[in-house]
């Protein structure tokens, strides 16, 4: 997992909780990094899950309700440090559908060795967009985050369903936006 | 609540992190730094290495082009070879024929440099020369390098010669050498030299074979012109021969009337000297004013005057067939001896035929009986009446050969109104053909006649006639019973 989400969650933790609670995920979860987190590294992703399982415990939270949180605290830092191309998009829909021709590209340019999650759009009309979540990592609730944080950017109203789960049993994750 | 130490502490925490992950991200950033630093070393040397290959890959492409163009023998290697010494960037350069065969188009004692392009430089050229070891023709198969025995004296700038012969055939040898300096000659260089050496070596032998063949080329189109002046030749000899036989027929039907018109004149003569006399006697009496009408009956029968005038009138009558005899055979030659012109008409086949029989008449006039039922309304055909006429004279002598005891010659027409055509039947009940004879019939030169009544080249001119006329020929012949020329005319449509 890229650093910045590393030093992001850092960041959102303080802000959330305080100093405090940092150091006592730390604390718990006695990483092999330390906790010292730079955007220019890549850290190995059982640190981020780790540190999601201590906030759960910690602040009585469903891990992925604290994914989801995360992701849509994250999304608009995310989009803050984008390049230009990225912000041309004021709806959910037509940036979803950019994420792997447009976002994950120029996340390439400056890591190619990046793992990025994949999506493959199943069904769309004006008000829904059905797609197929891809990752190795399975955050798919991490992803909702995301989107629910760029809802809020472009100021549309939203819920997403997860049609499809790989943590329930299912063999895919599918997820459903819809437009209220 | 935490308390401030604790805050501080928390804080102090914090900056040390911060201060590791700091550090941290420097040392990342150096390492990114040489990487790309690296990397575009590596993307330098490989544009270097693409820019090398483009420059050698557009030296094969422009190389391959000029084997493959139109340029002649020696235009081809003055383009090669400026432009390999341009490529392995050499100060001259210049090809030089080993043969014992002399090569007009391959100009000797010329040298290429970068200064003065194409230019003769005897010494040069001799420098060159002695450094290429060679016997003639012999095939090198890689690029020679041999130094320069006093290169500072020789040329300044050349330490090094490089050459590579190219055989042309078994007794010719191209040798393309140019003189360099120590850092033009890379081993690399010589390897895409050796890439275009197949294919320079076949487009110089094809330009030779070109060569060769349009020698080859002129010499057949001397021999087809010299075939043809002797086909035309033969073709008069043959017309000729014809005319030698002919002529003792012709000769015979000229002296015939010829002979009695002399005679006749001859008696017309004693006529007029009797008359003459007549004339005299009856001028005396007249003048002795003796004359009267018995004297002059007894005059006229003395003198058998009625049997002269009646005579007389007989003779020249006899003398006038004769003359228009004489002038028709004269005409009818005409005909034939105009048979060279290719002028095609529409013509009466009829009339041809008949005037055929005219002038072959001689032959079959004694031996033979000549059955020529053609109606009068027969289609008239395409054609030049003369060419024609030869052949019918042709096929009716050569019936009359056929049968020397005598026998018939049948002439018989038929119209096909279908196939719009019209077929002539010439036959004779001759000797006949086998069929080893019938397939020579058409043949120059074969014949069946004892020597000196034939050429044998009266049927093949006849049959290239025929096929300038489009008239199928078809012959049936049974030995001892006879043979039938069948010839299809097509009719004008």
């Amino acid at each position: 997992m890229k650093g910045i989400v590393f030093v992001k969650l850092n960041e959102f933790v303080e802000q959330t909780w305080g100093l405090a609670c940092w150091e006592s995920l730390l604390a718990a979860t006695d990483l092999p990094s330390g906790g010292i987190y730079t955007s220019v590294m890549t850290y190995d992703d059982n640190e981020i899950f780790a540190l999601i399982d201590a906030i759960s415990k910690q602040k009585s939270l469903h891990p992925f309700e604290a994914q989801k949180t995360f992701g849509q605290w994250l999304f608009k830092e995310l989009y803050a440090i984008a390049p230009a191309g990225v912000h041309q998009f004021n709806d959910v829909f037509g940036f979803l559908r950019a994420v792997q021709d447009v976002i994950h590209v120029e996340v390439k340019k400056l890591n190619p060795d990046v793992l990025l999650p994949e999506f493959e759009f199943l069904e769309e009309t004006d008000t829904a967009l059905t797609f197929e979540y891809r990752s190795p990592r399975k955050m798919n609730y991490f992803c909702e985050g995301l989107i629910l944080g760029l809802a809020e950017y472009v100021d549309q109203t939203i819920t997403v369903t997860h049609l499809l789960c790989e943590h329930k049993g299912d063999k895919k994750s599918v997820i459903r936006v819809d437009k209220c | 609540m935490t308390s401030p130490e604790e805050e501080l502490e928390l804080l102090r925490r914090k900056i040390a992190r911060e201060i590791k992950a700091r550090e941290l991200a420097e040392s990342q950033l150096e390492r990114y730094s040489r990487e790309v630093y690296h990397t575009n070393q590596s993307l330098k040397e490989n544009l270097q290495r693409v820019e090398k290959r483009s420059f050698e890959l557009e030296f094969l492409h422009n190389a391959s082009g000029m084997v493959n163009s139109d340029l002649s023998i020696t235009g081809l290697l003055k383009s090669i070879t400026s432009y390999i010494a341009k490529f392995v960037a050499a100060n001259a350069g210049g090809f030089y024929l080993y043969s014992d065969l002399s090569i007009q188009e391959v100009e000797e004692a010329l040298v290429w440099t970068k200064e003065e392009q194409w230019h003769h430089d005897d010494k040069l050229v001799s420098l060159i020369k002695a450094h290429v070891q060679i016997k003639n023709t012999q095939d090198i198969p890689q690029w020679i390098i041999a130094p320069l025995e006093q290169p500072e004296l020789e040329n300044p700038l050349s330490t090094w010669l490089i050459y590579k012969t190219y055989t042309l055939d078994k007794r010719s040898t191209v040798v393309l050498a140019f003189l360099c300096g120590d850092q033009s000659i890379q081993e690399e260089t010589l390897y895409v030299l050796d890439t275009i050496h197949d294919h320079l070596s076949s487009g110089l032998k094809r330009r030779l074979a070109d060569k060769r063949i349009q020698r080859r080329n002129k010499q057949l189109v001397d021999t087809i012109a010299t075939l043809e002046t002797t086909q035309q030749q033969l073709v008069q000899s043959e017309k000729m021969a014809s005319l030698g036989i002919l002529a003792a027929g012709v000769a015979h039907e000229i002296n015939n009337p010829i002979g009695y018109i002399k005679s006749n004149l001859e008696i017309l003569g004693e006529y007029q000297v009797t008359f003459s006399e007549l004339l005299i006697e009856i001028s005396s009496l007249v003048k002795a004013n003796t004359l009267n009408y018995d004297l002059l009956q007894q005059l006229y029968e003395k003198y058998d005057v009625t049997f002269l005038i009646e005579d007389a009138a007989d003779i020249l009558q006899t003398n006038i067939d004769g003359i228009k005899r004489v002038s028709d055979i004269v005409k009818e030659l005409k005909t034939y001896s105009h048979a060279g012109e290719n002028i095609q008409s529409l013509i009466s086949i009829k009339d041809c035929i008949q005037s055929a029989l005219k002038v072959a008449g001689n032959a079959l006039k004694y031996l033979h009986q000549v059955e020529a039922g053609l109606p009068d309304n027969l289609p008239k055909i395409i054609g030049n009446a003369g060419q024609l006429q030869q052949v019918f004279i042709n096929l009716f002598v050569n019936a009359a050969h056929a049968m020397p005891k005598g026998g018939e010659l049948l002439i018989q027409s038929e119209v096909n109104a279908e196939q719009k055509t019209l077929s002539i039947f010439v036959s004779d009940t001759g000797v006949g053909m086998d069929a080893e004879q019938q397939k020579k019939l058409f043949l120059p030169f074969y014949t069946t006649k004892p020597v000196g009544q034939g050429t044998g080249l009266g049927l093949s001119v006849s049959m290239a006639i025929l096929e300038a006329h489009n008239v199928k020929v078809q012959v049936k012949s049974d030995v001892g019973l006879g043979t039938t020329f069948k010839l299809t005319f097509p009719l004008p449509q």
